[in-house]
């Protein structure tokens, strides 16, 4: 089967008023494969992440340049509607927000706001998404207790299952699991690698050994740059720079 | 050159642990090449000179060879189950794994070098000359592979993989000789036969050294040259 490229980005230019934060990134990332971005503090990662469903709109001083397109359709083109893409591009985050409600009511905020689904409807795809994030047996019989009264690693598969709500394509997860405990890490990295099978998955980490053990494909930005991206197994086995020869085997760079 | 020499990188390790671990591995690569080095040429010696008694200080001595194998193997896995090594050091361990299993060998073949001393009879033959000029050669192409390999020096490793026509032409030379020396009867034929493999037993040692050299190359370039060469 041949795979569909699902983000794309072309002479891609991030500043922060005076700061370059990401450089002429030229990237084509394919359809249901699972991508890590990897990098220092301050690469350009999440700001890279951040672009692919104009998180960064809201930043005063934000000056993207560059094509940016997913599924095809320009990102920041004169015709390109936030909400739809929003709908399309789902986000996760490090630390798990659920919003201050049921648990329910979580996962069909996106349906209810976006008004794709109600009633009997909204209350089977409420299911299935818990379910396809192994978070329904563990709530069934709690649906309307709060959401915050769930364990870390609970919020975040809940937050995954509130973003599949809205029948994304793409999901981006900033350091999904560096606020949780090494057995929950294991278990979300379990549930990434499910979520890769349906959709197109981008994480930034500074796990290296995460993006090694989930990751199809990985790239690894420094000082704003894509200095390498390709297959996962070839960036940790035989990297093609230096830089990033000097990253992964954890040198002064 | 000291034992813990390596080729020094343009960056060091965050880890200074890493870095020494990785330093001391490369320094035990290069300890055990040398021993099982001395252990062939010092095999070779008693043959030619029929002295059983330095031919069983080699036999004894391969306790230390297989104490390296222990020892480096145990070093290579608690350093991939402690430190995840990536890229380069982890090809480097890898390749070190490969390479202590090839020494290992080496060092078994200086054994029955070794152990065919006592079957000897005491009349030599003349080709027992060449048998030293044999050993040389192996043993040159082990030193230059175990050099190239803990320097990381690819010119020096990828000229080595090639490197064992001396040794090919020792070896169908001896075994000219043996054969004619065995149609003229001036020979007996056990020590003939004790020569041959002697012989044999050389030029593997010759070919287990170019396994440094290929694993010399995959470690800095990342390439498998293996099975490609003409050989």
């Amino acid at each position: 089967m041949q795979s569909q490229v699902s983000v794309r980005t072309e002479q891609l230019n991030v500043h922060y008023g005076a700061f370059h934060a990401v450089k002429n990134v030229n990237l084509e990332i394919q359809e249901r494969r699972l991508t890590s971005l990897i990098g220092p503090s301050g690469c350009g990662k999440s700001s890279l992440l951040r672009v692919f469903n104009r998180m960064n709109d809201t930043i005063p001083g934000c000056n993207i340049q560059g094509r940016v397109e997913v599924a095809g359709q320009s990102v920041y083109g004169p015709d390109a509607d936030p909400y739809a893409l929003r709908r399309k591009v789902g986000m996760v985050f490090q630390r798990p927000n659920p919003f201050p409600l049921s648990i329910y009511d979580n996962v069909a905020y996106g349906p209810r706001i976006h008004a794709t689904a109600s009633g009997d409807d909204l209350d089977e795809l409420t299911q299935r998404c818990l379910e396809s994030v192994g978070l329904w047996d563990e709530v069934r019989e709690r649906l309307d207790d709060s959401a915050l009264a769930l364990s870390p690693e609970q919020m975040q598969r809940l937050c995954i299952a509130r973003a599949l709500a809205v029948a994304p394509t793409v999901l981006l997860m900033d350091e999904p699991c560096s606020a949780l405990d090494p057995i929950a890490t294991m278990r979300i990295e379990t549930l990434m690698r499910t979520l890769a099978k349906l959709y197109t998955v981008i994480v930034v980490t500074h796990n290296m050994q995460q993006a090694a053990r989930i990751s199809d494909d990985t790239g690894f930005m420094l000082l704003g740059e894509l200095v390498e991206m390709g297959p996962t197994a070839n960036l940790f086995t035989h990297p093609r720079d230096k830089r990033t020869e000097d990253y992964v085997t954890g040198r002064y760079g | 050159m000291n034992d813990t020499h390596r080729k020094p990188q343009e960056h060091k390790h965050l880890s200074a642990k890493l870095d020494l671990e990785l330093q001391e591995l490369n320094g035990r690569i290069l300890r055990m090449g040398r021993v099982v080095d001395a252990q062939v040429a010092a095999a070779v010696d008693a043959f030619v000179r029929r002295n059983s008694a330095a031919a069983r200080r080699v036999v004894a001595g391969d306790d230390e060879v297989n104490g390296l194998e222990r020892e480096i193997d145990e070093r290579c896995v608690r350093l991939l189950a402690l430190q995840q090594p990536a890229a380069s050091d982890l090809r480097f361990i890898a390749a070190v794994l490969k390479i202590v299993t090839d020494l290992e060998r080496i060092g078994d073949f200086a054994v029955s070098i070794a152990e065919s001393v006592a079957a000897l009879d005491r009349g030599k033959l003349r080709v027992e000359q060449d048998l030293v000029a044999l050993a040389e050669a192996a043993l040159t192409v082990l030193r230059n592979a175990l050099e190239a390999f803990v320097q990381r020096n690819v010119d020096e490793a990828s000229a080595t993989t090639s490197a064992d026509a001396p040794v090919k032409a020792w070896v169908a030379r001896l075994a000219g000789e043996l054969s004619d020396a065995l149609v003229a009867g001036t020979t007996l034929v056990p020590n003939a036969l004790a020569i041959l493999l002697v012989t044999k037993h050389l030029e593997r040692v010759a070919q287990h050294a170019t396994n440094l050299a290929e694993m010399a190359i995959y470690t800095e370039r990342g390439e498998d040259v293996r099975h490609s060469t003409h050989r």
